[in-house]
């Protein structure tokens, strides 16, 4: 293949010298077969990549319950294989997680019931004492006195219409619950069929693939089911001990919501580069507006940069697989596709989807030269 | 009542379709299973699994259908399993030149070939080509590994085995390689 390669790509070597001799003669590059179904199968593919594309928005909803299940049954796939394991049949198995899964969200919601109404009745006296105009006043106010052109006219009006903006969409926020609710409960019955018959639906998806690209595609789709695994678990774990250390921190700090603020940092930690910094500036607005001192944001700061440190030094190397370690510039560029895309939903999707890309590039590469498809 | 039976014929067909079409999707038939574990029971490497335990191979291989002269692998391609023959015939042959090719063995049902691959991913050392129209079953290692994992007393069954067959299988050419070795001194081509 490469021989053939070597003798098409320069035409003057192919015709001789006395091509060279000969002015009249035309160059014509003649592509070796191989190469033209080459060619022909990335622009297809390109093709196929950009229809979905444009898709993708007008799926959002269909596509957001089908791949959250899809990431649900990987996170949960590990304990119903435990219970297989111990002689339980899969689909009890799989409802017995569901069992304990609602269990403990009972549990959890009791638990955290007292703490979280309490939080919520602070947060809705705040508003009852200031409406969110007076708010974002009192925000403009002290960021005017620290950051003076912020104060200007265009600024503000800004502000104000963004404080409008929201206050107009918080009536559309029932029909959002209740949507919410019917989206809940169609995501508990896929994601419990994906767990339960998740190996059989993989099964037959192979089954389809013709008997030359077989092998290739069952290797391909093993390691992509490993790795995603292995990368959405440890990403839970990691937003699991960062969520827990921001809490800690925050309530040493004595920050309002704390609670609240540090879960929210667990999560947005989910999102590489960008999920930090989301998680974080709650905390700093907040410590700005309680105490108006720098101090104390330079704390928050000094806070969540040592989580990160930590997070980024002992948790991330042990526990997040390296094998979907992907380029910076890739992942900030997937990561904004996926926020244009599908809003915080598709931040939170681009690097696990990057890492499938990745894996499903390089395994076709390989399985294309390995298994000679093009022979 | 011509309506109500036409209503309730209906149904059924409506169930028949809606039955057939999960079947046809996500469920083996139990005839094409009952076959599966006729044909496992004749492979060595499970011949003292009971029954329970092949069904959870059977959930685990994978059915191909093969055309006349249809290759299964070629020779040097990756190793990913095993196969085994549950109807048809398979010859396996190593390439000598580009046009000539030498066949090692002929296949038929309850045989099988490319074990080798379930312990790692090294190159086939010969191709396998369908002689004829064949069902063949696929056993691979990403599926064992994953089986191991589940059921590690299972797994550690199947390996047992096939390190047992791997084990005869050296016996036997070593037996071979000596005999060879003693005619070779006996016509003291080798001095």
């Amino acid at each position: 293949m490469t021989k053939n390669s070597a003798l098409c790509a320069n035409p003057i070597k192919e015709n001789g010298p006395d091509s060279l001799n000969n002015s009249h003669q035309t160059l014509t590059l003649k592509l070796p077969a191989y190469a033209v179904r080459k060619i022909a199968l990335w622009a297809l593919m390109a093709m196929v990549f950009f229809w979905v594309l444009t898709l993708l928005p007008a799926l959002h909803s269909v596509l957001s319950i089908l791949v959250t299940a899809i990431f649900l049954s990987l996170i949960l796939s590990p304990v119903v294989d435990f219970c297989e394991n111990r002689g339980i049949n899969r689909g009890l198995a799989s409802i017995l997680v569901f069992a304990v899964i609602v269990f403990l969200a009972i549990a959890g919601f009791k638990f955290l019931a007292p703490i979280i109404s309490h939080e919520l009745h602070e947060i809705s006296a705040g508003i009852d004492e200031q409406s969110p105009v007076d708010v974002m006043q009192k925000v403009r106010e002290k960021i005017g006195d620290s950051i003076p052109f912020l104060s200007s006219p265009t600024v503000q009006a800004e502000i104000t219409k963004k404080v409008n903006d929201v206050l107009k969409q918080s009536f559309t926020v029932v029909v959002d619950v209740l949507s919410a609710v019917v989206s809940m409960i169609m995501l508990a019955f896929i994601t419990f069929f994906f767990l339960k018959d998740g190996r059989r639906i993989k099964k037959t998806l192979i089954s389809w693939v013709p008997n030359r690209y077989f092998e290739m595609a069952l290797i391909i789709v093993h390691k992509i089911n490993a790795q995603l695994g292995r990368y959405i678990r440890g990403q839970l774990l990691v937003a699991l001990i960062v969520g827990s250390l921001s809490i800690f921190a925050l309530y040493l700090l004595e920050i309002r919501y704390y609670f609240f603020i540090g879960t929210l940092a667990g999560l947005a930690n989910m999102i590489p580069y960008f999920g930090p910094l989301v998680g974080a500036l709650p905390a700093i607005v907040l410590a700005f507006l309680d105490t108006g001192e720098f101090g104390a944001i330079v704390a928050v700061i000094v806070a969540f940069a040592s989580i990160q440190l930590f997070e980024n030094v002992f948790v991330s190397p042990f526990i997040v697989s390296k094998s979907v370690e992907l380029h910076p510039l890739t992942i900030i560029v997937v990561i904004l596709i996926g926020g244009h895309l599908l809003g915080i939903f598709g931040m939170l999707l681009a690097v696990p989807t990057a890492s499938i890309v990745k894996v499903t590039t390089q395994e076709l590469s390989w399985g294309l030269k390995s298994y000679r498809i093009f022979d | 009542m011509p309506g109500k039976k036409s209503k309730q014929n209906n149904s059924t067909f409506n169930f028949k379709v809606g039955d057939a079409l999960w079947g046809n999707v996500f469920r083996k038939e139990n005839g094409q299973e009952q076959t599966m574990l006729a044909t496992l029971r004749k492979v060595p490497l499970f011949t003292e699994m009971s029954k329970s335990e092949l069904k959870e191979f059977v959930r685990i291989i994978h059915r191909r259908r093969y055309r006349e002269a249809e290759i299964v692998f070629h020779e040097g391609e990756p190793g990913v399993g095993m196969y085994i023959v549950q109807q048809g015939e398979i010859s396996i042959f190593k390439n000598k030149t580009e046009t000539l090719r030498e066949q090692l063995a002929e296949l038929r049902r309850g045989e099988f070939f490319g074990e080798l691959a379930l312990l790692d991913e090294s190159p086939r050392s010969a191709s396998a080509v369908a002689k004829q129209e064949s069902d063949i079953l696929g056993l691979f290692r990403p599926d064992l590994l994953e089986l191991i994992e589940r059921r590690p007393r299972l797994g550690n069954k199947l390996l047992f085995k096939l390190a047992q067959l791997i084990g005869e299988r050296l016996k036997h050419t070593n037996e071979e390689l000596q005999s060879v070795w003693a005619r070779l001194d006996d016509s003291k081509v080798i001095t």
